[in-house]
């Protein structure tokens, strides 16, 4: 290959100072300049701009009256579906969208993905299998009841952990009841819900104490809608034979209220 | 819950500093960000979470273009890459080396002057450390775009500050 000439290094010379250049493009950027004090010269006006750059108060910092802007929004997106509590259908979700997205603006720095996508896809298979078996072998619930505390009492007293059973009522689900199930080889909480006759499980065991994910994420299996999420104390698993609106509504409301109670 | 604002408030300075350096003048991004952090609340049910950080920044820097549209500021985004990327001025012109101590302000003035497709993707990767792929989503041009544009922001920066010196 012939070597490069000042024009093309030139251009490459920024890549180069960034370390964004392929490793055979940057050897030859080097040949050249071994040779060409006139570009290493502009390599080094590059550096001593790069680390000028990060002189600290060329860096502005959010002001704390912005800081507490967005703090009462994520205090109000936390308290909303307790305090606001209508007859409106759905109201809520609105809420749940703000505390997710919140949680997504607190979890970008820590966004480390331990569970694989494949990994999530046989975990979400697994869960629309157990959503049609408990369709198809009416064996829906172990307890039948709409009300969450018995639920969560009776739950409470088959596993080894107490998993969430909030109220959806006001956001038009309906609490059918729970059973005791399988995921990931281990027990996990059911809980059914109605959306106007539509049935829904939402699964939920404890997330190993090193996950550190917050990662919402919609998959389509087999015709079913699956929706997903785990931080390091809980994962979700949302089942429903409707699209992703049918479902995402409730685990959106679900993480929200999770993000603002643990 | 204390962690989780701990954290929020980490990336709230890199959403505020973007929108303090994009539009000429930064004393609206508060507002800004603001807005886009609403933008955001709203358009999150279409977000799949491939890469948070990039979206939140993606849709701070558009705040930032729509909210100098609006307030009709003098600055107008050129969005013709013809303009911009297209007509090849490098040229392998010697040019003098800058001082080994750049003064804080005149940098500042500088790159407040570069027109805001070179400022943006210096502030991103010089700033915020952002790499090229990082850069390219959220500036939605190609990587190679991205490489010759800081390119050339950094050597107009280059040739600004060496004539400076060169006048003192």
């Amino acid at each position: 290959m012939s070597p490069m000439d000042c024009t093309r290094v030139m251009q490459l010379i920024s890549a180069y100072a960034d370390g964004e250049l392929e490793p055979r493009r940057r050897a030859d950027v080097e040949q050249h300049l071994r040779t060409c004090p006139k570009c290493a010269s502009a390599l080094e006006n590059i550096s001593l701009l790069k680390s000028a750059m990060g002189q600290e108060s060329l860096h502005h910092r959010a002001p704390m009256a912005l800081h507490d802007k967005i703090l009462e929004l994520i205090d109000e997106a936390a308290s909303g579906p307790a305090s606001e509590p209508t007859r409106e259908p759905r109201p809520t979700w609105r809420w749940g969208w703000i505390a997710v997205a919140a949680a997504v603006l607190i979890g970008i720095g820590l966004s480390v993905y331990l569970m694989t996508p494949s990994e999530q896809k046989r975990l979400a298979t697994e869960a629309v299998w157990d959503h049609k078996r408990s369709l198809m072998a009416d064996h829906l619930v172990d307890i039948r009841s709409s009300d969450p505390k018995k639920v969560s009492a009776w739950l409470d007293a088959k596993l080894a952990f107490a998993p969430w059973v909030p109220d959806q009522a006001p956001a038009g689900y309906v609490l059918v009841g729970a059973r005791v199930d399988i995921l990931d080889g281990r027990d996990a909480a059911a809980l059914v819900y109605s959306d106007n006759g539509r049935f829904i499980n939402l699964f939920e065991w404890p997330a190993s104490p090193k996950a550190s994910i917050v990662n919402l994420s919609y998959m389509q299996i087999q015709g079913f809608s699956v929706e997903h999420w785990n931080n390091s104390a809980w994962n979700f698993y949302t089942v429903s034979s409707g699209d992703a609106l049918s479902i995402q509504p409730l685990t959106q409301m679900f993480v929200a209220q999770t993000c603002s109670t643990k | 819950m204390k962690r989780f604002r701990k954290k929020a408030l980490g990336h709230l300075d890199e959403a505020y500093n973007l929108a303090r350096w994009l539009p000429r003048d930064g004393h609206d991004a508060e507002d800004i960000v603001q807005e886009a952090v609403l933008r955001a609340l709203r358009g999150f049910a279409s977000f799949r979470g491939d890469d948070a950080r990039a979206w939140l920044l993606t849709i701070v820097r558009n705040t930032c273009y729509t909210w100098l549209k609006r307030q009709r500021t003098h600055e107008t985004f050129i969005d013709a890459e013809a303009d911009v990327d297209s007509v090849e001025t490098d040229n392998a012109d010697p040019f003098s080396v800058l001082s080994r101590n750049i003064q804080t302000e005149q940098l500042r003035l500088a790159v407040e002057a570069l027109p805001p497709e070179f400022r943006e993707v210096i502030v991103l990767k010089d700033l915020q450390g952002l790499s090229y792929r990082e850069i390219a989503k959220i500036v939605a041009v190609p990587i190679g775009t991205v490489m010759s544009r800081l390119a050339r922001g950094r050597r107009r920066l280059a040739e600004r500050l060496c004539a400076e010196k060169d006048a003192r």
